[in-house]
């Protein structure tokens, strides 16, 4: 396959992105650690340390089982990653490529359920007005990943189209 | 599939090689040897020009239609 001007520049945008996304995840990752989980894993460990270990063992997993949304948005931060990094040939229309939109897709809908499903109960006592707001980026959140999710079908009849196209001389 | 693709006769009559010809209409030797294998999908019709032009024949010259295959 010929490799024309316009894939090397969907190459390099691809390579900008993806790194873009990789730093995003990594940081991500940091603050998830940094911010949330650290300081509730250190409390955990001294309670294991002295005794209490039910009580501790609940709290830190009541702590684990809020970050999952954050999680799922850093899975999808990395299917981003190797979406774009797949570009770097300039081969977008390939059934990878639908495949990992598709996965992207499903991150950002099992993040957004998940933060549904957890948000309720959530320790902080949120008002119901930001309880509100919340639930309607959470909506949107999982709307835009069905919308991937489509995307990746659409692109994954491209590629079957293509693939088809090349095999005309 | 019914269609079969005769460049190989064309090619065997003209006494030209396969390498010569993909140069000749720019195609590359890949893309010249699936078609003559007839494992191809399709030709489009400026491939099938440069070929008529190249080998000084018809279109019909190139493909046959064999309703038993």
């Amino acid at each position: 396959m010929m490799t024309t001007l316009d894939d090397m520049a969907v190459g390099r945008s691809g390579r900008r992105l993806a790194d873009l996304f990789g730093w995003l995840f990594g940081a991500g990752a940091f603050l998830l650690v940094s911010e949330v989980l650290y300081r509730p894993l250190k409390v955990f460990g001294f309670s294991l340390a002295g005794g209490a270990s039910a009580d501790a063992f609940g709290s830190f997993a009541e702590v684990l089982v809020g970050a999952l949304p954050t999680a799922a948005l850093l899975g999808a931060m990395w299917s981003a990653r190797a979406l774009f990094r797949g570009f770097e040939g300039g081969d977008v229309l390939a059934v990878e490529t639908s495949r990992r939109l598709s996965r992207l897709g499903d991150w950002l809908v099992v993040s957004a359920v998940l933060a549904i499903l957890i948000a309720p109960t959530a320790p902080g006592g949120l008002s119901i007005e930001s309880n509100f707001q919340g639930l309607l980026a959470d909506l949107a959140l999982g709307c835009v990943g069905l919308a991937i999710r489509l995307l990746g079908r659409v692109f994954s009849s491209a590629a079957a189209i293509k693939a088809e196209h090349d095999q005309i001389i | 599939m019914p269609i079969v693709v005769t460049l190989d006769v064309m090619m065997a009559r003209r006494k030209m090689r396969g390498k010569d010809l993909a140069a000749k209409i720019g195609l590359s030797e890949t893309n010249l040897s699936l078609l003559r294998s007839g494992k191809v999908k399709g030709v489009r019709f400026d491939t099938l020009e440069k070929l008529c032009a190249a080998l000084d024949c018809k279109p019909g010259d190139l493909i046959d239609f064999d309703p038993v295959d």
